[in-house]
């Protein structure tokens, strides 16, 4: 109290205190925000995960791995498909994709709204353009346990198991979207109504404790999905880029350091809707 | 450039999370250092500090939890916030540490409760609970930016100036509220408990009351102006400092990829350029520059004093809007 006749309206003193707490704050937060600004990437993502194969250049867009994830995962299905009549993990052996496409065992088209949170998986027919002509491609939208949600997600709602797999626990999430922002791939989603915990594909986590494939992968009539480690995932998906030629490439294998579902696309990853990310 | 779909999955609760989080940060990290430097002289301020904190720190998780979609959940907090590495998590527990300890140093600093149960402690308490509160505060202020900045997915938020950003911002608003307060209110603790007792007394010693007062009186305002130019210094610094962190933040989104190009875009020249240019860059950031630097020269118009923080403020909410919708996902 005493010291404030004698200093001065502009006590430098006084002021560097001030301004010196202030900056020190400040430096603080720099140094942990640059430690935090970019999410530590696992180097190696691959080994010992399990993983997804998705090649687009084999997918017809049939529409039947949709059906069968609504099925295994007891979703609202309002196709007249009953798959309890196919094999739990095979393909039937007689079907080949001209029947699927064409034929009688077409599924009708999934009615409800693209983005839903009763609908894990979607596969999006587009045009893409291949020199002068458009050529149509396939894309499947669905979650590919890239696990950026799972290192946000205050709750543990999403949580990585060993394998690699992003599970879900709903009865955990407090609907906070954060791992909405996180995710570059569109996929979690909230009922509008009755329980609005996060839904998303879990992977089929059960199916795979069972020694099962994800019933997308075991139903797909054409080989455009396929399922096992990540390292022979990445494997098959660029030989079968070399194969295919051209722009054909394999996404998915080096992104973030690997992720669960890899894409064999004929186009660049930009046409094909592919978000740009870091290695 | 066709249709620019905003990012509105997360809206006007956490803008306003994130401002409110700023500005009670800012404000307890700033009154916290006013009670270490001249907390006795400055009662009333502090007083009016710390409870503006607390209560700003409990409207901000008001707009949180009306955000989620399982709200009941949500205020479990031992159950929804457990994974150690999300800064939700960090967030979460943050505001639980920084609305107790600031809400101790509130009640500490009201003299009606703090001096009766403290007794003789009061001041030490206070100066403990000010240091944890002023920490707290500027700890949440960070994690506000921090919050967005690590996700990858929006280019605009990827950064670490976005926690700089966003934490100037927290401190210059704080110092905003403080001023406003300054302008408005009694900040000076001590002066006014000296009422003329109405026992008679000799002419002399009347004169002497009334001159001690007199001096009091010159005093005082002394000591309020310097306490106030100290705070315009810290703001016009901080007014700069945001602006160039913003100058270059927009410049290294713009050549982020294709989403970050078209974040900047639609903040300097898309859809929300007027709410840009008007309310952040002119009305937040530039005229108050002004103000505070006329102010600083010795205008001392009370419309100043009192419409450059609160320009601060308008410029610090719109901030944490315009970033928010602006900050576009990598999947366009
Ligand atoms: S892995 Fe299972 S849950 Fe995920 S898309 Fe395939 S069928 Fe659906
Ligand atoms: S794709 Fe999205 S939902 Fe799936 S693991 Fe990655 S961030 Fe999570
Ligand atoms: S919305 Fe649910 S699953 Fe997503 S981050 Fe929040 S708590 Fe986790």
């Amino acid at each position: 109290m005493t010291s404030i006749q004698t200093a001065t309206p502009r006590s430098s003193v006084s002021r560097r205190n001030f301004l010196g707490a202030l900056g020190a704050a400040g430096a603080g937060l720099v140094a942990a925000a640059a430690a935090t600004a970019v999410p530590a990437l696992a180097a190696d993502n691959l080994s010992g995960k399990k993983g997804i194969l998705f090649d687009a250049t084999k997918c017809v867009g049939c529409h039947y791995c949709e059906v069968a994830c609504k099925k295994a995962n007891g979703l609202t299905c309002d196709v007249a498909l009953d798959l309890k009549a196919l094999p739990e993990s095979a393909v039937p052996s007689g079907m080949k994709s001209a029947d699927v496409l064409f034929g009688k065992n077409r599924p009708a088209p999934v009615t409800e709204d693209d983005r839903d949170a009763n609908r894990w998986l979607r596969v999006v027919r587009t045009t893409v353009a291949d020199g002068d002509s458009k050529v149509e491609l396939n894309m499947r939208h669905s979650c590919t346990h890239c696990g950026l949600c799972a290192s946000v997600c205050p709750s543990g709602a999403m949580n990585k198991r060993e394998d690699g797999i992003i599970d879900v626990d709903r009865e955990l999430c407090i609907g906070c979207g954060y791992c909405y922002q996180a995710c570059p791939f569109d996929i979690p989603h909230y009922p509008a109504e009755g329980d609005r915990a996060v839904t998303k594909c879990t992977g089929c986590a059960g199916r795979v404790d069972e020694g099962l494939e994800p019933a997308c992968v075991s139903i797909c009539p054409t080989g455009a999905l396929a399922f096992g480690d990540r390292a022979s995932v990445a494997a098959s998906g660029e030989a079968r880029a070399a194969e295919v030629g051209g722009n054909a490439h394999l996404f998915g294998k080096t992104e973030l350091g690997g992720i669960g579902v890899m894409t064999v696309t004929a186009h660049s990853s930009q046409d094909s809707g592919l978000p740009p990310l870091p290695n | 450039m066709g249709e620019i779909a905003l990012q509105t999955s997360w809206g006007v609760q956490i803008a306003l999370y994130l401002f409110l989080g700023g500005l009670a940060g800012g404000t307890a990290l700033v009154t916290g250092i006013v009670q270490l430097k001249q907390g006795e002289r400055f009662k009333n301020l502090v007083r009016f500090g710390a409870w503006a904190a607390v209560l700003l720190l409990l409207a901000g998780v008001l707009c949180l939890v009306t955000e989620v979609t399982m709200p009941l959940r949500a205020m479990q907090l031992w159950r929804a916030f457990t994974n150690p590495i999300s800064w939700m998590t960090i967030g979460a527990w943050l505001l639980v540490a920084g609305i107790v300890a600031t809400g101790l140093f509130a009640l500490a600093a009201t003299p009606a409760i703090g001096g009766k149960v403290l007794g003789q402690k009061a001041p030490s308490f206070k100066r403990v609970l000010a240091i944890i509160s002023a920490v707290l505060g500027a700890c949440i202020a960070i994690y506000t930016g921090i919050l967005l900045c690590v996700l990858l997915n929006h280019p605009l938020w990827n950064t670490p100036l976005l926690p700089v950003l966003f934490t100037v911002s927290a401190f210059d608003t704080g110092i905003a509220l403080i001023c406003t307060y300054l302008c408005l209110g009694k900040p000076l603790g001590a002066a006014k408990e000296a009422p003329a007792k109405d026992t008679p007394s000799e002419p002399d010693a009347v004169d002497g009351e009334k001159a001690a007062t007199a001096m009091k009186v010159t005093e005082d305002a002394a000591v309020l102006a310097k306490m106030t130019a100290l705070l315009e210094e810290c703001s016009v610094g901080l007014i700069a400092a945001e602006a160039v962190v913003l100058a270059v933040l927009l410049l290294m989104t713009s050549g982020a990829g294709e989403a970050g190009a078209l974040s900047a875009w639609v903040l300097t020249a898309g859809p929300l350029a007027v709410p840009f240019w008007v309310i952040l860059i002119v009305a937040g950031l530039a005229v108050p520059l002004v103000l505070e630097l006329l102010q600083l020269k010795g205008n001392h118009a009370k419309w100043m004093a009192l419409a450059s923080p609160l320009l601060i403020l308008v410029g610090g909410c719109a901030l944490r809007f315009l970033i928010l919708y602006a900050g576009l996902p990598l999947a366009l």
